[in-house]
């Protein structure tokens, strides 16, 4: 072999050995085009329950304006186009500068107005949350108190006109959870409903989002067409509840299956999907939440991509960061989550880092 | 025209007796939750009962009677010595009926609204594994078990079993907990070589192995040594076991989401939905009865045939 061949061959097997062990992990996941890929997540200021929110809470409260935009930023390059956020207020206390109730007192002086304006920047879908301006734990209140109907609506009105003209102002998410046991019942229809009403009359051609859950325990059936046909709603994105130990992993797929046929029936809400990338650090609700291993989310995504148009996760927040992150909230091991799902990724769309 | 007709009908004729494995049943036709068999237990008398999302189903003839009340969420069913049925409801706590009539809600035995499994250990007393822990009944009273009080992985509990020795093993989404009567031991993936803390199915064989069947992937421990099976290996089609038994011959049934699985010792056979009759891939619950597996899907009960 002369000296050029020489040199020529041991670059090859150089080169080969460095991308064989650079494209080693993402290998070890298999392309599978039936998956689809998480395209948005929840978003918070301050996760709503302190003991859940362990591991994050305290590091958003010292996010600067800057960290908000390198968090939006972060989610947009992982490859994820909407954000729904949780709340805008929470406990008497608002997360941006408000005539209705105090602010938070958080270093980011107004943490919506740096998130949509990198969302802006970043061309991320905002689905804006219109509540928790009073006690979130008294769903059924919340619901249907006419008082708090009342500061809600003067809540959309502040917001939409002190953020409305944001492009990334997508729409609105009514927060209230929407528990579904067997079918849609009328408490329901009257708050989506109402709440619908007042965010097209704010922001005309807005999209707007709402996430039951008890997916398991609905009953698909004619009744539950015609609530679905009453409800004014864009999007639905049932909860899959494995996080809160509610249903198994990988066998959500009967319930997801029964909703895409009753969605298409009724024709009116998108079907979409939340599912949940935590576990608890001890017992379900009253311990930390903790990143799941991304082996079940894969199983999850995999179980339900047929018959949902797009999955979200609850939630980025707290549960993925990228490693080196200057926005890091978040437990350890949100480092693994993220690498894990983005080497996942990779794999999907064919990318060799 | 009038020949293909007669060999189509003797194409079809020849698979479903030659090639068929599996006998289905279903309480309706098409999608729906009466289909969706969470658990299948034998009275005294042989006859087959099942817990659906819907309610509690028995076996007469071709017929499947309804028992007890309808559009419940039934996760769990068993059959005690005595006859008497015990129901475990999500969002409904345990219910007891003396053969499967008079139905009598039991408070005690579930201190949360939520039950996931029932089933007597060695000695015939009742464990149930709820959202909020475990209770047994030790023939007098219930006792109440709790994450925090003792080593229980967490409170939601997702199978339980006995071993040749009547010790209890619990899985939990905080890993596996074993009650020798007198002391709590917890194995999780920190202390132990478990490929997961959500333990989601669990089997005692004949030899007193300890099959753990979790969200992401199996193992084995024999009191001593752990055997770790992964999808990757080969043999499983997924690392994900819903439900796991022993036939009468020592061959290991794994319910899965991708269809169930049998091990011999040495082969791996797995039955789909692509390559046998079963009606659905996801086999959330199998019993072994009098020679035969009964494979509980998300599509009816399924038996295996050969």
């Amino acid at each position: 072999m002369d000296r050029r061949k020489f040199i020529q061959t041991c670059g090859l097997t150089i080169a080969s050995t460095y991308l064989f062990n650079q494209t080693t992990f993402a290998s070890e996941f298999k392309r599978n085009p039936a998956i689809k890929p998480i395209v948005g997540s929840w978003f918070e200021f301050m996760h709503h329950n302190a003991v859940e929110g362990t591991y994050w809470n305290p590091a958003l409260k010292e996010f600067t304006t800057e960290q908000w935009r390198l968090k939006v930023k972060e989610i947009s390059e992982a490859g994820m186009e909407y954000l729904v956020l949780l709340s805008v207020a929470d406990s008497g206390k608002t997360f941006y500068p408000s005539k209705l109730q105090p602010r938070y007192d958080f270093v980011c002086d107004d943490p919506l107005e740096a998130v949509l304006s990198a969302a802006d920047e970043y061309e991320i879908k905002f689905f804006v949350s219109n509540d928790f301006w009073d006690d979130f734990r008294n769903v059924e209140k919340m619901m249907i108190d006419t008082e708090i109907a009342k500061l809600r609506e003067k809540g959309m009105e502040e917001v939409a006109g002190k953020y409305g003209h944001h492009k990334s102002f997508y729409g609105w998410y009514f927060p209230n959870e929407t528990g579904i046991h067997n079918t849609i019942d009328e408490m329901t229809i009257n708050y989506v409903n109402a709440c619908s009403r007042k965010a097209r009359e704010l922001i005309p051609g807005c999209t707007n989002l709402i996430a039951p859950y008890g997916t398991k325990t609905i009953r698909v059936n004619d009744q539950y067409i015609k609530q679905l046909e009453r409800l004014d709603i864009d999007i639905m994105a049932y909860q899959d509840e494995v996080g809160v130990n509610k249903t198994k992993a990988g066998t959500a797929a009967r319930y997801y299956e029964a909703l895409y046929k009753a969605h298409e029936k009724a024709g009116r809400a998108r079907l979409w999907a939340d599912i949940e990338v935590f576990r608890f650090e001890e017992d379900v609700y009253k311990s930390a939440l903790l990143p799941a291993r991304f082996e079940r989310v894969l199983k999850q995504m995999e179980d339900i991509s047929p018959y949902v148009e797009n999955i979200l996760i609850y939630q980025y927040i707290g549960m993925m960061n990228k490693p080196g992150s200057e926005a890091f909230a978040g437990h350890e091991s949100s480092t693994t989550l993220y690498t894990d799902y983005m080497n996942w990724l990779d794999v999907q769309n064919e990318i060799i880092r | 025209m009038k020949k293909n007709i007669w060999i189509f009908f003797l194409v079809m004729f020849t698979y479903t007796t030659v090639f068929a494995q599996w006998k289905n049943y279903k309480i309706e036709n098409g999608q729906s939750p009466k289909n969706d068999v969470r658990s299948i237990s034998f009275d005294r008398q042989g006859k087959m009962w099942i817990g659906t999302w819907y309610g509690v189903y028995k076996q007469k003839s071709d017929k499947w009677l309804i028992q007890g009340v309808e559009n419940i969420y039934v996760n769990t069913i068993f059959i005690d010595d005595t006859n008497t049925l015990w129901v475990g409801i999500w969002g409904g706590g345990i219910y007891k009926a003396k053969e499967g009539k008079e139905w009598k809600h039991l408070k005690e035995a579930c201190p949360s609204i939520s039950a996931n499994v029932i089933t007597a250990d060695r000695k015939g007393n009742l464990w149930v594994g709820t959202f909020g822990g475990v209770t047994h009944f030790d023939g007098e009273k219930w006792i109440f078990y709790k994450a925090g009080q003792v080593a229980l992985g967490d409170n939601s509990v997702q199978s339980i079993i006995s071993d040749s020795k009547n010790r209890i093993w619990i899985g939990t989404n905080h890993g596996l907990s074993m009650f020798d009567g007198t002391t709590w031991t917890l194995y999780n993936e920190t202390n132990s070589p478990l490929p997961d803390n959500d333990v989601y199915s669990l089997c005692v064989d004949n030899k007193d192995n300890l099959w753990i069947g979790t969200c992401n992937g199996l193992a084995i421990y024999n009191g001593k040594k752990w055997k770790t099976y992964k999808k990757e290996a080969g043999g499983l089609p997924t690392d994900l076991i819903l439900s796991i038994v022993e036939d009468a011959k020592g061959n290991i049934w794994f319910g899965t989401n991708k269809g169930v699985t049998v091990y011999n010792g040495k082969e791996w056979t797995t039955y789909t939905v692509e390559n046998s009759n079963l009606p659905d891939n996801c086999v959330q619950t199998i019993t072994f009865h009098n020679g035969k597996v009964y494979c509980g899907t998300g599509s009816g009960v399924s038996v295996f045939l050969r």
